[in-house]
């Protein structure tokens, strides 16, 4: 009797996991989680929501700059221990690209090839991305910011307007670990009036 | 040797190099057109970009996912999770609610993009993870096959060309030859061809050049009986703007049922009809999203919920509209006609309780199995939204008055 694979894996990304909380988890099975209701259950269903949802809001907020043809770099900074399993699951989404994720601190390097995947932590992001860049001979090309800011504007229904529910989908704090520029410039612009 | 240089060999050596298009030209996007083509589009609802499609080869760019992914919302709070556009805002139809129609008054400029070109945006912005894939619409041009071809050819090139394997969502346009809808079946994940409004007579009050039965029912049958033989990983759907031809909800619902069940959509869409100036509806009154969003309730209790079409018919008023309230309290007034006891309750009468969803009634279930339901904050633990549950459940016996039903 035991959580999936992938719920202990969420489980003990969360930063604020315990030993306590895993040695429970590991006496449990998902319809123990489930249907719980006592708060030490609760609380490691809420560990692993956590996880999930920050896993789940990186994939789609990281933005990538291209070094030549073989490299793809964003910023990203989780709250969980989850930057290798973004950059894994990026580096299966674009095969023989090498993805680094990253921020001030630390990064995830990883790759996808008919070998299998291979990932490295390195030091903050700026180092691997100039260290490869050398390597493969390439620069940084010029990203697609101003296109992506032009088709996101035309997104928008003025008269559908909904901060707060703006707010609650893309959460200022998720922006932040994404470092969304664009739609945090527009949300600012579109305070105007909202009380 | 660092693992740094081994990953940057393991780069260097893979034979998946990317076929990409040369994007030496990006700098020439006309920015102008990305913004027109895909304001064309922001009244579509549909962003789901959840697919069952396998992908196996490694001799691609990109791939899909199960459960769909949002890449950014807008101040609207809606997600944004494709790159979506029109082909064209060139259109010879007539609707009157449109701002490309011919019939229009607005002098806007006509915009077209060629299959390479639109490729091209498609990739720039999948590979800097804007977004999940394309969804591709179009106004009608001229004739409707002849820009069913340009669709296809965008989308052919980005699949074969390109070997894009994230998703694709591409319109139908109304009266498209079946030939063409065949063959954009293969290619894509997802088919939808807007049926706009209820029926045939409502049909009349928006266009004169669109015939309801021809170019749109007998089109979504094409698409669900070809759907069976060569398969559309994730369906075909439909979208309906609200309030523009005059109709009821209970009109909307009954289309709602024959979109279900005989044409077989995975899913349809409801979107508020807001009036767009220079159009002939430019005058017309707003449709408060209130009225989209207890539709997509009632939506939910027949496709989720699974209640009988004769129990979602109590929601409706006189008039056919249904209840300011969520229709589901409505409907709970009608069919509970004695307090729940969630300790001997069936699931399905369980989820006849409003502030009672599938998972709160399955871990109901469940948990009472083990030990009984004594306390109302067990029920809060399992997800029941309690404030609206309450008037409607007696436990040990107590229930509490059946006032607040109705104030409820």
């Amino acid at each position: 009797m035991t959580l999936p694979d992938r719920d202990m894996e969420l489980l003990k990304a969360n930063e604020d996991v315990t030993l306590d909380d895993i040695e429970l988890a590991e006496k449990i099975d998902k319809d123990d989680l489930h249907t719980a209701t006592e708060e030490r259950l609760l609380r490691i269903r809420n560990l692993i929501r956590e996880v999930s949802r920050e896993i789940h809001k990186m994939k789609g907020f990281v933005r990538f700059k291209h070094v030549g043809k073989k490299l793809k770099y964003g910023y990203m900074k989780p709250e969980h221990d989850i930057g290798l399993m973004i950059s894994e699951w990026f580096a299966e989404r674009f095969p023989g690209i090498i993805i680094i994720l990253g921020n001030e601190e630390e990064s995830w390097v990883s790759i996808r090839t008919e070998k299998g995947i291979e990932s490295e932590n390195s030091g903050e992001l700026k180092d691997p991305v100039e260290e490869l860049a050398e390597i493969l001979g390439a620069e940084t090309e010029k990203g697609f910011e101003d296109l992506w800011e032009k088709y996101y504007k035309s997104q928008y229904a003025e008269e559908r307007k909904n901060i707060e529910l703006f707010q609650k989908n893309m959460p200022e704090k998720f922006r932040k670990r994404a470092r969304n520029v664009t739609e945090e410039k527009f949300y600012e612009e579109s305070l105007d009036g909202f009380e | 040797m660092t693992n740094l240089e081994k990953i940057a060999r393991l780069a260097e050596e893979s034979k998946y190099d990317v076929v990409r298009p040369e994007m030496d030209s990006k700098r020439e996007f006309d920015l102008q057109k990305v913004s027109a083509l895909g304001e064309g589009t922001k009244h579509d609802v549909c962003a789901s970009t959840a697919t069952p499609r396998m992908v196996d080869s490694l001799d691609r760019i990109g791939t899909v996912s199960s459960a769909g992914i949002c890449h950014s919302f807008t101040p609207d709070g809606r997600c944004v999770s494709l790159f979506k556009t029109l082909y064209t805002n060139g259109c010879s139809q007539d609707c009157r609610y449109c701002p490309n129609s011919a019939s229009c008054g607005a002098d806007g400029k006509t915009f077209s993009y060629t299959p390479e070109e639109l490729a091209k945006v498609t990739l720039s912005l999948y590979q800097s993870n804007y977004v999940e894939g394309l969804f591709l619409s179009s106004g009608m041009g001229k004739d409707e096959d002849m820009v069913m071809e340009e669709l296809i050819e965008t989308v052919r090139l980005l699949r074969e060309d390109y070997k894009f394997e994230g998703y694709i969502h591409l319109k139908v346009l109304p009266g498209t030859s079946k030939d063409y809808i065949k063959r954009s079946i293969g290619l894509v994940d997802r088919l939808s061809l807007n049926i706009e409004t209820c029926s045939e007579s409502r049909m009349q009050e928006l266009t004169t050049t669109k015939d309801y039965r021809y170019d749109i029912l007998k089109r979504q049958r094409y698409i669900r009986d070809l759907k069976k033989r060569i398969g559309l990983p994730a369906g075909h759907t439909t979208q309906t703007i609200v309030g523009a031809s005059g109709e009821n909800d209970k009109e909307i619902f009954e289309s709602m049922l024959r979109e279900y069940r005989r044409m077989e959509v995975k899913r349809m869409y409801y979107s508020a009809f807001t009036p767009v100036e220079e159009t002939s509806f430019e005058e017309k009154e707003n449709v408060s999203t209130k009225r989209e969003h207890r539709l997509y309730q009632t939506d939910w209790l027949f496709r989720i919920y699974e209640f009988e079409p004769k129990e979602i018919n109590l929601a409706f008023d006189e008039d056919g509209f249904l209840p300011e309230k969520d229709p589901k309290i409505e409907i709970a007034r009608h069919v509970l006609d004695e307090s729940v006891d969630p300790n001997e309750a069936s699931k399905e009468r369980l989820l006849r309780v409003p502030g009672i969803g599938p998972k709160s009634a399955s871990r109901i279930v469940k948990a009472r199995q083990e030990e009984k339901i004594t306390k109302r904050r067990e029920l809060a633990k399992f997800g029941v939204v309690l404030k609206r549950a309450r008037p409607f459940l007696k436990l040990n016996g107590w229930k509490d008055t059946t006032l607040d039903r109705w104030l409820t």
